[in-house]
């Protein structure tokens, strides 16, 4: 009888969790993409553990490398990069500044509202289910960072878009290959249209363009339009690499995106999304 | 009671680092290799299928927060998968390495279909087109486990 009732008590607790879980899957149903509050606690209490883990490690591994080389070359090397790195991001928002031929007073306001503009993030962890997916970076709302923003890498090219759950000083971002991203993108030769989204397996697919469409053609480069008020436009994104008419009444047409994944170490976030307006 | 529940906490964090840091190592590192996985049969073999369940929805709850996917798919598979492990392996004898890491195996296999299964109902989408990678996970995984707990057993009856 005993043996029974223990039994029936570990079913009854399995029986409870499984319920439980079931609960909370069919909880997300009506809130979308938004995140359950207990998604959001787990990723407040655990994302801190994991940026002090991945700090640790990289400061064992950078200790052992200034053990090796020279400690003063090293940090101005680590110095010269950063400066890069921002020269780079300022570079390509001017060169479109310029390119709207704004007036030299304009210029100066601009630069004056430039600065803070882009928050220098690090890749801190990665997608546990796909890692095409997502990214966590280390920087949260405590840097300025709320949903939505443009994720470029170090070359200016788009990475993703910064969204929920977003911690006072970890965000996630959701990458251009992930199956759930959406950005407006239009080819630089032929200015075709449509919706670029991840396939999940490191490409993207450029979206709605119907069969009959003359334009499109391989190799042309794809940036984004900014129709879609969250990301703006001249962006670079990628390539296109193949072309093909599917059975149905849009064409398959994959892209390449710019951005290496692997060496997506250090990211921008760009704060103020009106300079490439 | 105290021990285990610090063992087990103790396990959960590892889990997390182990995680965090072989991403940083190797992208593909972070699916060959499901430290939430490990930790879930580790405690399912060592304690009983309870604490294994119980392991599984605490460990694949945390899987599932730092992935941008539907929250409670790793869970749910991890719970049914610990606790089945933890069950059988009471009626097993799974004193060597081989056979642990058979039984081990078998487990993940089962955890890695169901979880892919309910990816499926959700999304329409096979994730073993999507990350080959993941075909390898078992095996990986029930080699490491196996170590694991070998290793414990030997510290336990060393202390």
């Amino acid at each position: 009888m005993s043996f029974f009732r223990v039994v029936k008590s570990k079913f009854f607790i399995v029986g409870f969790l499984v319920f439980f879980q079931l609960l909370l899957i069919s909880y997300q149903v009506p809130l979308g993409s938004k995140q359950t509050l207990l998604e959001r606690l787990l990723f407040l209490i655990f994302s801190p553990v994991q940026k002090a883990a991945v700090n640790s490690y990289r400061s064992i591994i950078d200790s052992w490398q200034n053990f090796i080389t020279l400690r003063k070359v090293q940090k101005e090397n680590q110095q010269l990069k950063k400066e890069i790195f921002f020269l780079t991001q300022e570079k390509r928002l001017w060169q479109q500044r310029f390119s709207l031929s704004l007036a030299k007073k304009e210029l100066e306001e601009t630069l004056k509202d430039l600065a803070g503009s882009v928050i220098v993030a690090r890749v801190i962890g990665l997608d546990t289910a796909n890692y095409f997916r997502s990214v966590v970076i280390d920087r949260g709302s405590e840097d300025g960072i709320t949903k939505n923003l443009p994720v470029c890498d170090k070359f200016g090219n788009l990475v993703g878009r910064t969204a929920e759950p977003v911690g006072p000083r970890e965000a996630r971002v959701i990458l251009v290959t992930s199956e759930e991203s959406g950005v407006a993108v239009i080819s630089v030769t032929d200015k075709m249209l449509g919706i670029l989204s991840g396939d999940g397996q490191g490409k993207c697919l450029l979206k709605y363009v119907m069969t009959s469409s003359v334009s499109g053609v391989e190799g042309d480069e794809v940036e984004t339009s900014g129709f879609d008020k969250i990301f703006p436009p001249g962006l670079k994104v990628g390539k296109i690499v193949s072309i093909s008419a599917s059975q149905g009444i849009f064409k398959k047409i994959i892209v390449q995106p710019y951005f290496d994944f692997r060496q997506l170490k250090l990211i921008a976030v760009l704060k103020n999304k009106e300079f490439l307006r | 009671m105290v021990r285990k529940g610090l063992v087990l906490f103790l396990g959960l964090v590892l889990a997390f680092v182990l995680y965090s840091l072989l991403g940083n190592l190797e992208p593909n590192l972070v699916i060959l290799v499901n430290a939430f996985s490990i930790l879930v049969f580790f405690s399912a073999m060592v304690y009983g299928e309870v604490e294994g369940a119980v392991m599984g929805t605490v460990a694949g709850l945390l899987q599932d927060g730092f992935s941008h996917s539907v929250f409670g798919l790793a869970g749910l598979s991890q719970t049914i998968s610990g606790f089945l492990a933890g069950w059988l392996s009471q009626k097993l004898n799974l004193s060597t390495f081989y056979k642990r890491a058979v039984f081990v195996f078998f487990f993940s296999l089962i955890q890695l279909l169901l979880w892919v299964f309910f990816y499926f109902l959700i999304f329409k989408k096979a994730l073993l087109y999507t990350q080959p990678a993941l075909y390898l996970q078992p095996v990986f995984t029930s080699i490491i486990t196996s170590s694991v707990i070998g290793f414990y057993r030997k510290l336990s009856r060393a202390t």
